[in-house]
């Protein structure tokens, strides 16, 4: 800038708009932050809320029938933070007998259609994109990268209840919970 | 009467240039061989509007939560004057403006105009195609029906398989593990607010440049093959 003419503004004029500058850039870095970083967090964080909803009551252990699968519309336990996420939350249970069951997660694992539990063909089907399970979730046919996801369970007092959701691996073990 | 009229447009002549900044915008020069197939960006911005108007009008009746989404959208339909005419401009609205979109995308790109000078139009363009997709999705599952539902569990659940960030992206979206309260909250204030005035800001830069650049050549004749250094003096003539 300097440029030998004018000694004067030519060495107090940059300094000075280099100083007008900062302080313009401290003013806004201030609100922006200021301003940014609560509504981030107002927008993102209540997406990362756990246990919001850590039992669903699933039903009596004595009304579901031995060998078979069944759809039931499982109730959240406690007290949920507003919004209430959905009044019910659809889940398929088998009762292997001797209070041991598989509790099925609804969404197929492709992209998250809704499974359906045909008792005649012994199998689930996805209504969209051809995906078929058999009975213990195994991928027979279709896109699912892995077989039907799992909910965690415990019984208390004869009662079904169905916890967290995992993934299983081809021989159907835990391998990790479906959620960060 | 007449006077009267001339007398207030002189009033904004003198303050806003009216007459050269309207003329500047309506009667430009257009290049030979300007065809129908080059009004389907004009088609665009008409069904863009009627969206916008459309949307406007039913923001009044509907309700974005969970328990009155779609029961709203019944009382439009059912109980409000020219309810089913109104949201039914908007929905048909939605997929012909696609429609129209993409046969634009078509248009501009077989006939070249996305060539110099006008790839930041098109690259603008582009950004307008997806923030339109973007309308679409989060549109589609203000209905709050079954297929709107679902049809969203397997859009974020696709968004959820993006390498890294999946899971974050998927929980931010449905804002929670699943497609409830929250993700028609956030959808709906894409839709209404965030996506809109996203979607004009690019529309204006989209259309200043076509004013500011003209409209692109038919490719044939002298101006079939241009080259970069004699664009200008071609294109004038």
């Amino acid at each position: 800038m300097p440029d030998g003419n004018n000694v004067d503004s030519a060495s107090l004029a940059p300094s000075r708009r280099r100083f007008v500058l900062t302080i313009l850039a401290l003013i806004s870095g201030t609100v922006a932050s200021v301003l940014g970083v609560p509504l981030a967090a107002f927008f993102a964080l209540p997406a990362f809320r756990r246990a919001e909803r850590r039992w669903l009551k699933v039903g009596r252990v004595s009304d579901f029938a031995e060998g078979r699968i069944q759809k039931v519309l499982a109730k959240p336990l406690t007290s949920q933070v507003w919004p209430y996420e959905t009044p019910a939350v659809a889940l398929y249970v088998a009762n292997h007998g001797r209070e041991t069951f598989t509790l099925f997660h609804i969404h197929c694992t492709h992209v998250g259609c809704p499974v359906h539990w045909n008792d005649q063909a012994g199998r689930f089907f996805s209504p969209c994109h051809g995906g078929v399970f058999d009975v213990e979730g195994r991928v027979l046919a279709g896109p699912p990268p892995r077989p039907l996801d799992r909910y965690e369970y415990k019984i208390e007092n004869g009662i079904l209840y169905a916890g967290r959701i995992y993934k299983v691996n081809e021989d159907l073990r835990f391998r990790e919970w479906h959620h960060i | 009467m007449a006077s009267h009229i001339g007398q207030v447009l002189e009033w904004f002549q003198e303050r806003l240039g009216t007459r050269e900044q309207l003329s500047k915008f309506l009667y430009r020069r257009l290049p030979e061989g300007t065809t129908w197939w080059h009004t389907l960006g004009s088609a665009t911005l008409f069904l863009i509007l009627l969206q916008t108007v459309t949307g406007f009008f039913l923001a009044f009746y509907y309700v974005p939560s969970p328990e009155h989404a779609y029961d709203s959208l019944i009382y439009i339909q059912g109980e409000i004057p020219f309810g089913n005419f109104i949201r039914g401009l908007h929905y048909w609205g939605a997929s012909v403006t696609v429609l129209v979109v993409f046969l634009h995308m078509l248009r501009v790109f077989f006939m070249g105009a996305y060539k110099y000078p006008r790839e930041l139009s098109w690259m603008v363009g582009v950004c307008l195609f997806l923030l339109i997709m973007l309308f679409g999705f989060t549109g589609y599952l203000l209905s709050w029906d079954q297929k709107a539902y679902w049809a969203t569990v397997v859009g974020t659940h696709i968004a959820g398989t993006a390498p890294l960030v999946g899971d974050y992206l998927w929980r931010i979206l449905q804002g929670g593990t699943e497609v409830g309260a929250r993700t028609l909250g956030r959808f709906y204030a894409a839709h209404v607010l965030i996506l809109p005035a996203v979607l004009y800001a690019f529309i204006l830069v989209h259309i200043s440049m076509v004013i500011y650049q003209g409209i692109a050549p038919a490719p044939r004749g002298e101006l079939g093959i241009i080259r970069k250094e004699q664009y200008s003096e071609v294109y004038e003539k």
